[in-house]
């Protein structure tokens, strides 16, 4: 197990060779906390992690400059994997519908379903 | 016919955020505020005297009505609260209360009054109720409905004995306990002389007070079950009902915008719209001067406001739109209601829109939006999913 930066309110944990799971115990992802995720997660993620989990069960809010940094993830991930997301709060999930961006994270309820998904 | 109070004094609480900027009587429901509609109703049976006493956002009340000219009737309203260092402050006193104060200015319930609540639309036949009031010779006659048992937890319960004479009152009790299924509509109809049942110059209210005093004083009254259709926004979720009911026909006779273009399509004048060129399904009332571009996909029932713009390739499913509202490409608008600045679910839940900060994607659309701040990357992706059939390759595009 392999926890670093938890005092910024994010954590990750590696599941399996290829599978990394972040999560995010900030209630609110946006402009105060959307640039550390984002420096968080380029900082964290490598090459070789093609499946990135991402637990936002504490993200109770999430404004424009959240989705913001959800989608300069995938895009620093580039085409090498997916960023699944669990534990997807109404206010997060409402914001994601509207502005279509579920159709670009795949979502599940659970760590298991999402490893599940993940390792296919 | 008989004079008329409109009860428009609540602050309508449990209808927040909407009631932040509209007063509960004044909710649209496609295009006419409920308590419009009822004042419409009234006309019908002759009824042309009317108070209203207002308190929350009353200036917005009584803007919209003036003096009833326009709708042909009169119009006096009672205000509750006053002016302090130039700033009206509110102060309600309850239905009761304000039947009170309006009596006691200069008597002006004079004969047979029928007393309703301003944020419910009724077609109720007034000419039935005020004959069986007029027979029962009570003072009192409380209009009432028979509604499942599932139900009476929302509402004031009562009984009667065989004579219809009022027996006791339950304000919303469990299924279980409830000693009937038969409820309180909120529309009572009175003789002057209730008035010596209500103390002066104090808050006091008619389901919870008046009634329950009447009872124990053994003061005959009565309750008439009738059937009739019934529009109200007690709650948040309510205006979405209301809304999706009359469009679906579950209510008919609610006053409908607009001219029926197609079959379920309502639509007002100078809209910019190809019809051959949208995905339309009805039952949708479009407003006048709306544009909706190619490709955009309406699915009802759905009401769309005045003066909106419709971006080409938006969904909007199940929703209520507000006047001057601008939606995007990338838009994916399902079982909303947006109310002014507020997104609200048809659930109850609700966001403050500029709290999302996604301008890019829903804004007024009096807004110059040449200049809109567009966070370019998040745009891009939400316009290029929009546009993609197929999302296989996403990722690989941005």
């Amino acid at each position: 197990m392999d926890r670093v930066g938890i005092d910024m309110n994010f954590s990750n944990e590696k599941i399996n060779s290829n599978t990394l799971l972040i999560t995010v115990s900030e209630d609110r992802l946006d402009s105060r906390s959307a640039p550390a995720f984002k420096e968080y997660f380029t900082k964290t993620v490598s090459k070789e992690m093609q499946k990135i989990v991402l637990d936002l069960a504490c993200v109770r809010f999430m404004d424009s400059s959240g989705l913001g940094a959800l989608i300069s993830s995938l895009k620093f991930i580039n085409n090498q994997g997916a960023i699944i997301l669990i534990g997807i709060q109404p206010n997060v999930e409402g914001l994601m519908t509207l502005t279509r961006m579920d159709r670009l994270f795949p979502q599940y309820e659970n760590l298991e379903q999402a490893v599940a998904m993940a390792v296919e | 016919m008989m004079k008329a109070m409109i009860l428009a004094a609540g602050k309508g609480t449990r209808v927040w955020p909407i009631t932040k900027t509209t007063p509960k009587p004044m909710i649209p429901i496609l295009r006419t505020p409920l308590m419009e509609s009822l004042i419409l109703h009234f006309k019908k049976f002759g009824i042309n005297e009317i108070a209203v006493n207002t308190s929350y956002m009353g200036s917005e009340i009584e803007n919209y009505f003036r003096d009833g000219r326009q709708f042909g009737v009169d119009i006096t309203y009672s205000f509750e609260g006053c002016m302090i260092d130039g700033e009206i402050q509110t102060n309600a006193i309850g239905s009761a209360g304000g039947m009170k104060k309006i009596q006691d200015f200069a008597n002006f319930f004079d004969d047979t009054f029928i007393v309703v609540c301003g944020d419910a639309w009724v077609d109720i036949d007034l000419k039935e109720a005020y004959d069986f009031h007029k027979r029962k010779g009570g003072i009192a006659t409380i209009v009432l409905q028979d509604v499942p048992l599932s139900e009476v937890h929302k509402y004031g319960v009562v009984k009667r004995n065989e004579e219809e004479r009022i027996l006791a009152f339950q304000e919303k009790p469990p299924a279980q306990e409830a000693i009937s299924n038969t409820i309180n509509t909120g529309i009572y109809i009175f003789e002057p002389e209730i008035f010596n049942h209500i103390p002066s110059d104090q808050a006091f209210d008619i389901g919870s007070e008046l009634f329950p005093k009447l009872v124990e004083e053994n003061v005959p009254f009565f309750g008439i079950s009738m059937d009739f259709q019934w529009v109200d926004v007690g709650g948040l979720t309510d205006v979405w009902q209301a809304t999706a009911d009359i469009l679906t026909k579950k209510v008919t006779g609610y006053p409908m915008p607009g001219k029926e273009v197609s079959p379920g399509i309502w639509v007002g004048i100078n809209v910019d719209i190809d019809f051959e060129q949208i995905n339309i399904k009805g039952p949708v009332y479009i407003g006048s001067g709306t544009k909706i571009e190619y490709g955009a996909t309406i699915i009802g029932p759905t009401a769309i406001g005045a003066n909106c713009v419709i971006q080409s390739g938006a969904i909007i499913d199940h929703c209520l739109v507000d006047d001057y509202t601008w939606i995007s490409a990338v838009v994916n608008l399902k079982n909303k209601v947006l109310f002014g600045e507020h997104c609200i679910d048809h659930s109850g839940e609700f966001v403050h829109l500029p709290d999302w900060n996604i301008g890019w994607a829903i804004n007024d659309s009096r807004c110059a939006l040449k200049d809109l701040k567009v966070d370019d990357d998040l745009y891009q992706a939400s316009l290029m999913v929009a546009e993609m059939a197929n999302t296989q390759s996403d990722t690989a595009k941005l």
